[in-house]
């Protein structure tokens, strides 16, 4: 079967690909692209390393096919740095080490990223429901969940 | 492995003629939240994929009738965004919400959890309760069934072969009706239900239960629709006496698998216990109706 | 360009890449020609194999190779050696079976490598897998250790140590005896990156290169030439980036062989990465540990006696250095740190059909700590003694502290700690068990005191080296996998030689870079590397002061060291150290080597870190529901190089003691030795929202058995999670009458003990 010409967006840049039906967007980006920094955990959607948003709405990129990808828009952990700024988030796990070994970050940070786009006013609670998705076997999640509500305020207060 | 044709039709009718002519074994993608795990897992390797969500009636709620029609491809959190359904039906949105992780919510649907025929799928009792039907789409056109006819067993639905759930519709709530689902899991997020509850009551002026529908999930081979359980509120004030009884139907209808998340025993008091907490939370929103 | 101290709290240099997602973990790596292996795995608990045919899958598009058992003899593999063959105390032998890295005639787990199918793509591999036909002749497993046990031929070792004379005058002296069942049950480790690597062979060279996701690679490298009949230098292993270990990365794997065995066959690079599946079935699981416990108080509750016999379950074979976790970590400090006179041990451990058993955080210690923590608590309930008054009543507030079992702990405060701790933590505890108790639910209060003394490795070394750029770079033998050393090891340098931190470059992960190495384990890499480095330091400035008089034209003995200068007592005339290092370089000084400074530290004394800890639930008890409302320590991890990354260390090892203490457990079916609970479905660990923010303090009292005092932080909370969670559910439930919670506090486990305690 030939693959699939696909047309997407990555980061704000137009992307072309061709994947088989069977790729996951996960697979897509780390072997076609190159782009490494969404991690596989599980393959099966139980621990978010592979979490980048489509559309702006926050998935598993193990779960999506490549070919879903077409004509829509994919975030992921390469583009949330600025060039050689952080994103608020970046810079605030970077000034609490809210991260060790680092595998399940930017799982972490794009599903953070997700959430204070939605609602920069969570309480402690919210932020650890809505990071549920993650797991992380290094941190216990405290600086995560503490990191993630700083920059909630800050946000409020800029 | 990677054989698959991928087709993402315009329309039911294009995605029903697809399924018709498939040749081999096809799967309809929506949320592919259990889709893919199965390919992955080499549990499923369909020859055809049918995306559905680019067909706008399967991805829209509409209002009708007082109440909501639902597209089959509407993710959770578009429906946990629609204020106009959480307001009214605030048990089934909750019970969605349950599924899995917010990644989870971004994708999987209503109609996906019920035509996965888990018996332990949570929006399905919420589903029930609240009396929801469904427009099925087949080769020879369309019908309604009732969503507590679509699961017949662990992993088997009522669909013919090509049928596939379009929309599902939710009636108007009644103006002093509430509902509400929980569930009861080994730990507090993304896990499947030793036992979920859906409770759906309507009081009248006086304060006495007039209609209800309680539905168990996880305790027996589908998603039940418990008589007794509704019996035990409908002309009572849903005192403690009545939830007493609720809690004793719901443990009555239990025939639960046993297996290493709940054994039967436990799963059977849960439920009741599960069942009056749930019934609280709906009377409570009754009430405020 | 700034020096840091020790103590101080630089951000984390590695923290960058990780952040923008350039971190270089194994599977994002590039590398030429690659090809791809897929492990066929034994899918019976035990049984016999008859043949394994591959002639389908040689024929599967792509295929390359498949390896089986029966090739291993002509390619001459070896089988895996276990690291410790023999009890260090007694020199018994182990007993132990050959574990090649492929079954040949018999598959001991599920989940055991039958054979390896190498081809050009990873789906090609995958399907070409699926085609190796096993016929098997599945035999009944063994799954529990009270099954083993009935049959000799299943020991590996028993050994008896400690004073039985003096036990059994205790017993018989004291005014109670409480005794108890244990079942310290199995566990998952579960790294969020799963195991991987990628093999090469030079057939010019004939040397075999491993690229991996490990964490103590010159062990392994030391023992993966032992598998491929080679020298360990004829064996190179690289590890960059690693996604977590826990202790489940620390010894080798057969994949790992496997795939270098495979490189050869294929003359090209061979890349292999589980799947999490495979990785509940292959990755050394942890605990699983049974043991009657006996301890003997007089009548005011003073600890009189413990006798202690322990059998833990190794699995299938006897993996690493697992037969020393029995003689050493859980023989060492039995009663923790509480006085106890008199103590008796007797140690055993045996084989079962189920996936080999290794290290996770705080091995040996979890069990031991489990077993006197939980005791204390029985006891305290059964002469009506308060637990926390039992507590400071027994423990140790002498320092140094010979404990009976042969080991001196240098220093420690833990009537200091304990209180610190129990102040904070009962800080109005009973308005919220009032304000649970009017919803229906209980509070409880769990209190521990953990300790270790740490292990692992016990040589390391360092190489530091003065580059022409001004720079100093740092190779060591230990191995960062999330600790941060990447950090902190340059920030000790900067303090101790004043030299800026940006200057200092920091390497490890490669056999090749300097000849030994202890990689990461039992909380070992800043008190063995640091005493090395300290050490190097002491030359480096020995032979500055050399140089510096020399070029200064001052006697040796004027020459002072400090701030990163050598100076002239009493006078301006001083020299920076990049400067005397050149000097020292031009002058061909120490052979050439300038101040360039290789120093091997063998390990003189074990640290001990400690601190108590409590955990407080709330039990819904209609529904036996736990949940983690609060967890306060007070810990002693000696003194503190950087506060931020020790505190990061302490959360993840409480998360993951509670998370045994609350859901984790490894479940297999009796009989056919399947694991029940294979994936995250089926296997909880904790999330984001099963735990509370955690409430620490640190008491740094400086280790005195090494130079920076430091006592090593990374286990703490994975040997009191399980006692802390169990002591806390009881007390909520006390008013039940539930004496014991076996398992993890499920809700089935907590329902059923409270209708079991109603019924009984």
């Amino acid at each position: 079967m030939a693959k699939h010409h696909i047309s997407t967006t990555i980061n704000g840049e137009p992307v072309e690909f061709l994947c088989e039906t069977q790729q996951t967007l996960l697979d897509v980006l780390r072997d076609e692209l190159g782009l490494t920094g969404s991690k596989e955990g599980c393959a099966s959607g139980d621990c978010g390393a592979c979490s980048v948003t489509v559309d702006g709405r926050l998935v598993c990129s193990c779960l999506v096919l490549g070919v879903e990808a077409e004509g829509h828009s994919v975030e992921t952990i390469e583009g949330m740095a600025d060039g050689e700024n952080l994103h608020p988030l970046q810079q605030k796990f970077l000034e609490e080490a809210a991260l060790q070994c680092g595998i399940c970050t930017p799982g972490f940070l794009i599903a953070a990223k997700s959430l204070l786009e939605k609602n920069n006013n969570p309480t402690e609670t919210e932020v650890r429901y809505w990071l549920a998705g993650n797991l992380c076997r290094c941190t216990g999640y405290d600086k995560i969940i503490r990191s993630v509500l700083d920059v909630a305020a800050d946000m409020r207060s800029a | 492995m990677n054989t698959s044709q991928y087709e993402a039709p315009g329309s039911v009718d294009e995605a029903v003629a697809l399924l018709a002519n498939a040749k081999g074994n096809a799967r309809v993608l929506a949320g592919g939240t259990d889709l893919l795990v199965q390919i992955r897992m080499g549990m499923a390797d369909p020859a055809l994929i049918v995306d559905i969500k680019k067909i706008s009636e399967m991805t829209t709620v509409t209002a009708e009738n007082g109440g909501f029609r639902i597209g089959a491809a509407v993710s959770g959190a578009e429906l946990n965004e629609n204020a106009a359904v959480k307001s009214m039906w605030p048990g089934i949105v909750e019970a969605m919400d349950l599924i899995g992780s917010t990644q989870i919510q971004g994708r999987c649907t209503l109609a996906g959890n019920l035509c996965n025929a888990s018996p332990a799928a949570d929006s399905v009792p919420a589903m029930i309760a609240a009396d929801m039907t469904c427009t099925i789409a087949g080769p020879n056109g369309r019908r309604e069934a009732s969503v507590g006819s679509i699961a017949t067993s662990p992993g088997k639905t009522s669909l013919a072969d090509g049928e596939i759930v379009v929309s599902l519709f939710v009636p108007a709530q009644n103006a002093t009706g509430g509902d509400a689902y929980l569930r009861f899991i080994p730990r507090t997020e993304m896990d499947i239900a030793v036992v979920g509850v859906g409770v759906n009551l309507t009081l009248d002026g006086n304060g006495v239960c007039t209609a209800a529908r309680v539905s168990l999930g996880a305790v027996a081979p589908t998603a039940l629709l418990v008589d007794d359980a509704a019996k035990a509120l409908i002309g009572t004030k849903v005192d403690d006496a009545a939830m007493d009884n609720l809690a004793a139907a719901a443990s009555a209808a239990c025939n639960p698998i046993n297996d290493k998340r709940g054994t039967i025993e436990f799963r059977t008091k849960v439920a009741g216990v599960i069942a009056r907490r749930t019934a609280a939370i709906a009377l409570e929103r009754a009430r405020s109706n | 360009m700034t020096n840091l101290k020790i103590g101080q709290a630089p951000r984390r240099r590695e923290d960058t890449r990780f952040l923008t997602g350039s971190g270089r973990y194994i599977d994002d790596l590039a590398f030429d020609g690659l090809v791809y292996a897929v492990v066929v795995r034994s899918t019976h608990g035990h049984a016999r194999i008859n043949a394994v045919d591959i002639s389908d899958a040689m024929k599967a598009p792509g295929v390359l190779a498949v390896l089986t058992g029966v090739d291993q003899a002509a390619a001459g593999i070896e089988p895996m050696p276990p690291y410790e063959r023999a009890n260090p105390h007694s020199g018994e032998a182990f007993s132990y079976p050959d574990q090649y890295p492929l079954a040949v005639d018999v598959a001991r787990y599920g989940g055991q490598p039958v054979a390896l199918v190498v081809a050009e793509s990873q789906n090609q591999a995958r399907d070409a897998a699926e085609l190796v036909s096993v016929d098997y002749d599945a035999a009944p497993a063994i799954t529990t250790i009270d099954v083993a046990r009935e049959d000799p031929a299943n020991y590996c070792l028993q050994w008896r140590t400690g004073d039985d004379t003096a036990v059994a005058a205790g017993m018989k002296a004291a005014a109670h005896v409480t005794s108890m069942l244990f079942h310290n049950h199995r566990i998952v480790t579960n790294p969020m990156e799963p195991r991987g690597g990628v093999g090469a062979f030079d057939p010019d060279s004939r040397r075999y290169t491993l690229t991996v996701s490990a964490q103590s690679i010159h062990n392994a490298r030391d023992h993966i030439a032992v598998s491929l009949g080679v020298a360990p230098s004829d064996v190179r292993v690289v590890a960059e980036d690693v996604g977590g270990g826990f202790g489940s990365k620390n010894f080798m794997y057969a994949e790992q062989v496997l795939v270098l065995w495979a490189a050869r066959v294929t003359g090209r690079q061979v890349k292999w990465i589980n799947e999490r599946s495979d990785g509940f079935v292959s990755d050394q699981q942890a605990r699983d540990h049974t043991a009657m416990a006996e301890l003997a108080l007089d009548g005011e509750g003073r600890f009189l006696a413990f006798r202690l016999n322990g059998c833990g379950n190794l699995g299938a074979y006897l993996t690493g250095g697992m037969g020393r976790l029995h003689t050493d970590q859980f023989a060492a400090l039995p009663g923790g740190p509480y006085i106890i006179p008199a103590i008796h041990l007797t140690v055993a451990a045996v084989y079962t059909n189920t996936v080999p058993i290794g290290v996770s955080r705080g091995p040996g210690y979890a069990e031991s700590s489990n077993i006197i923590e939980r005791l204390i608590d029985r006891a305290a309930a059964e002469m009506q003694l308060d637990r926390f008054e039992l507590r400071r009543r027994n423990l140790a507030s002498i320092a140094p502290y010979a404990h009976p079992m042969g080991l001196t702990i240098d220093s420690g405060a833990y009537l200091e700690n304990f209180d610190a701790a129990v102040a904070r933590a009962c800080n109005e505890f009973e308005n919220r068990q009032r304000d649970a108790e009017s919803r229906g639910r209980r509070r409880g209060l769990g209190v521990v005191y953990h300790i270790k003394a740490t292990f692992g490795v016990p040589v390391e070394n360092v190489e530091l080296t003065f580059g022409p750029d001004d720079h100093l770079t740092l190779v060591t033998g230990t191995q960062s996998i999330g600790q941060g050393h990447e950090t902190t090891f340059p920030q000790i340098l900067s303090d101790l030689l004043g030299v800026p931190f940006d200057q200092i470059r920091y390497c490890d992960g490669d056999t090749d870079l300097i000849p030994k190495g202890g990689g990461h384990g039992s909380s070992r890499a800043t008190s063995m590397a640091g005493t090395a480095m300290y050490r190097a330091v002491q030359d480096i400035i020995a032979k500055g002061r050399r140089v510096a008089a020399h070029a200064l034209e001052a006697a040796e003995a004027d020459i002072e060291f400090h701030d990163g200068r050598f100076q002239v007592a009493g006078t301006d005339r001083d020299l920076d150290i990049m400067a005397v290092a050149k000097l020292a370089r031009d002058a061909g000084e120490e052979g050439g080597r300038g101040l360039d400074t290789f120093h091997e530290y063998i390990r003189e004394a074990h640290t001990f870190p400690n601190g108590c800890h409590i955990a407080e639930v709330e039990v819904d008890p209609e529904t036996g529901t736990v949940a983690l409302k609060r967890y306060t320590g007070a810990d002693d991890y000696g003194t503190i190089i950087n506060p931020m990354v020790i505190e990061g260390q302490v959360h993840g090892a409480i998360a993951q003691g509670v998370g045994q203490g609350l859901m984790e457990r490894a479940v297999y079916e009796e009989g056919s030795g399947q694991l029940l609970s294979g994936s995250f479905m089926d296997y909880p660990m904790p999330r984001a929202a099963d735990v509370p923010s955690f409430d620490l303090t640190f008491n740094e009292i400086a280790c005195t058995t090494n130079p920076l005092g430091v006592k090593g932080s990374g286990e703490g909370g994975a040997i009191a999670g399980l006692p802390a969670i169990a002591n806390a559910v009881l007390d909520a439930l006390e008013p039940y009458g539930v004496t014991e919670i076996v398992g993890p506090a499920t809700p089935e486990n907590v329902w059923r003990a409270i209708q079991n305690a109603a019924g009984g």
